[in-house]
């Protein structure tokens, strides 16, 4: 057996089938496909800022309609926290190196580790960011709440808030639990899906450095 | 083998470098694809990514090297699983695989079997200059795609030849 033998081989597998292009239509068909991914993206984009974005006006009508004043700084650093978190979801994505598939084989996993690098960094410092920042301000949003006696014209909105400590307990207790589950998804994701790939794409890397 | 020149580059259409390249993409997305993911899903995500960049084409080296580089790195992305967004529904109708009307004989298939499974033993980075082997590039050429050395190619592929000898030699005979 030679290598070309080998070559021919290799080069007859292409033979299997035939490949019909309909040019006429080709073009149409990516620009459709183009198209598709665009939406989806945009789409996902607009989620994102959206939830973000809900926190914002609820937190600041609470602060302008809660008259007592830990409760209204809380929601005030709430809104602060919002605007935080969808500028880092803007940096996040601003990060990314952009896909240059026409890279050499060795740069596109340069590439493609510092995005997987940026991606780890961002889901495994969640608590300090996303999950404990709210936490700790929902809790002294909780706790800040007072008596509605206190109050001379107390609004509709008090008498739904958690005013005695039978109920801020459970309910501080239940904000707990709901964050450390989203730590929790977080560092899962982390372990499971951007470590692993950050270990192949080193592995594929050392295998291309080593001199055999 | 063909390639564009790269002073072609003015003259060349995106239809004309899937012409020249398809079977080629194919081969190489044949040794890639792994389930669920079909060889045409895998073509035609490298021929999407092709008419995606080909406006960012400046000519600097062949259009053939080009078309390999996007190859692979599109087929070592799937492999990583690292393309999500991998939709089959968003197939393109406009390219169809027809069985070929001489389909090759059971010896044929027996030796591709053959040596798709030498490859496949291949640790990756192996895997990818084996096939840009096969497809008869020159080490200068290897090297390009592959962005190493022309000196660490030939290292390589010095040793995956041996490798692949060994491997292949008792299957085939």
């Amino acid at each position: 057996m030679t290598e070309q033998e080998l070559r021919n081989i290799w080069t007859n597998a292409s033979q299997v089938e035939k490949i019909q292009v309909d040019l006429s239509r080709l073009v149409i068909d990516l620009k459709n496909k183009l198209d598709h991914i665009e939406k989806a993206i945009r789409n996902r984009d607009l989620r994102e800022i959206i939830a973000a974005f809900i926190g914002v006006p609820i937190f600041a009508y609470f602060a302008y309609e809660i008259p007592f004043p830990i409760t209204r700084i809380a929601s005030l650093l709430t809104v602060v926290w919002s605007i935080y978190v969808i500028y880092r979801f803007r940096k996040l994505q601003k990060s990314r190196k952009t896909e240059d598939l026409t890279l050499p084989f060795k740069s596109q996993l340069e590439n493609q580790k510092t995005n997987m690098m940026a991606e780890h960094r961002f889901l495994d410092t969640v608590l300090y960011w996303y999950a404990g920042p709210p936490f700790l301000l929902n809790t002294l949003f909780i706790l800040g709440l007072g008596k509605a006696e206190s109050l001379s014209d107390p609004s509709w909105i008090i008498a739904h808030l958690p005013l005695n400590m039978n109920e801020k307990i459970p309910l501080i207790i239940g904000l707990a639990c709901f964050y450390t589950f989203i730590v929790w998804l977080n560092k899962k994701a982390v372990k499971k899906t951007i470590n692993p790939l950050i270990a192949e794409i080193d592995r594929i890397q050392q295998q291309l450095e080593t001199e055999d | 083998m063909k390639d564009f020149e790269p002073q072609q580059r003015t003259t060349t259409t995106f239809e004309e470098v899937l012409e020249a390249n398809k079977d080629k993409i194919y081969r190489i997305s044949r040794v890639y694809a792994v389930a669920p993911l079909e060889p045409q899903d895998l073509f035609q995500e490298v021929v999407y990514q092709i008419w995606k960049s080909f406006s960012t084409f400046k000519g600097t080296s062949g259009v053939d090297t080009w078309v390999y580089k996007i190859a692979l790195n599109v087929c070592q992305r799937s492999k990583l699983r690292l393309d999500k967004g991998q939709d089959k529904s968003l197939r393109l109708d406009s390219l169809q695989f027809v069985p070929a009307e001489t389909p090759p004989d059971q010896n044929e298939i027996d030796k591709y079997n053959a040596l798709q499974d030498c490859i496949a033993s291949l640790n990756d980075a192996d895997q990818s200059l084996l096939v840009l082997l096969l497809e008869g590039l020159p080490y200068k050429q290897i090297a390009t795609v592959t962005g190493l050395t022309e000196n660490h190619v030939a290292v390589k592929l010095k040793r995956i030849r041996k490798l692949l000898f060994e491997c292949i030699t008792p299957k085939l005979a």
